[in-house]
């Protein structure tokens, strides 16, 4: 798919792997450029996104750890601003 | 403390943008699961699959206003945003060397067993059904390039079939999943 004149129809055939990240940078620019001013590629790329995140719809828990390192984290990087009813700030 | 438990995905989006982390808190007990899981099973390794999810949450606390739910569920725009992020962390100089490791092991190994396991792990009970309808040839382009990380063209050279060829199979794969799981009232 050329950057420069990626069809309509170059576009659509690489949608779901789009979709799926397995397409290379170019292609992906491609994508990009087109699918704003497309209303079918911009619905087909809707459906094939929930389809691939169906297929990580897994049960698997969360390891410990991670929300406490995201609590820090927010507590670091955004120190004033209001945080369930703590007033710290108005946010940017 | 306001309490989360029933609100919308558009609601806890307005309301992380508030600054309210009650709300980011549900996002997380909602979604992490799944989240964790994608980038686990495409970076293979704990630590650096925490950090993608890490980093997915906060994206969603300094940029709540990127998520559009008319475009999709939260889960979806997450799971898909963690997928790039793992991506682009596999597909890095980094972890380059990972990467060949693994590949050479899946090679070692029949291909088709390694991904029978991939969608056995990876895959919730209720979205087998749908990727048992799946023709063998989209189930496997569909795993190598979602959870094997793989770009069409490279599956397209593992295969060594033609590109156009894995673009279909993907396109069609995916097309048809999403129409097995609507089939089987799975809401998307």
């Amino acid at each position: 798919v050329s950057t420069v004149d990626a069809s309509h129809r170059d576009v659509e055939a690489v949608l779901a792997a789009y979709a799926l990240d397995a397409v290379d940078r170019r292609d992906a620019a491609a994508v990009e450029r087109h699918v704003p001013d497309c209303p079918d590629c911009r619905r087909e790329l809707a459906a094939h996104r929930e389809a691939a995140a169906a297929l990580a719809d897994d049960l698997t828990a969360s390891p410990a750890g991670v929300w406490e390192r995201i609590q820090a984290e927010i507590d670091r990087s955004t120190p004033r601003r209001e945080v369930q009813g703590r007033w710290r700030g108005p946010r940017s | 403390m306001y309490n989360y438990d029933d609100c919308s995905d558009a609601a806890l989006a307005v309301a992380i943008g508030r600054w309210h982390e009650d709300a980011l808190a549900e996002a997380y007990r909602r979604n992490a699961g799944a989240v964790y899981a994608l980038a686990r099973r495409v970076l293979g390794d704990a630590a650096h699959a925490e950090e993608v999810v890490q980093e997915t949450f906060l994206r969603l606390w300094q940029e709540p206003e990127k998520f559009d739910p008319d475009r999709g569920s939260l889960r979806s725009y997450l799971l898909a945003r963690t997928h790039g992020r793992a991506i682009d962390v596999l597909r890095s100089e980094t972890s380059r060397h990972r990467r060949e490791e693994r590949e050479a092991q899946l090679t070692a190994e029949a291909g088709y067993d390694i991904e029978r396991e991939v969608w056995d792990l990876a895959v919730a009970e209720h979205v087998k059904g749908a990727v048992a309808d799946l023709p063998e040839d989209q189930r496997q382009a569909v795993a190598l390039a979602y959870f094997g990380g793989h770009t069409y063209r490279e599956v397209a050279q593992m295969l060594g079939v033609p590109e156009g060829t894995v673009k279909s199979r993907i396109r069609n794969g995916l097309s048809r999943l999403r129409s097995s799981l609507i089939g089987a009232g799975v809401r998307l």
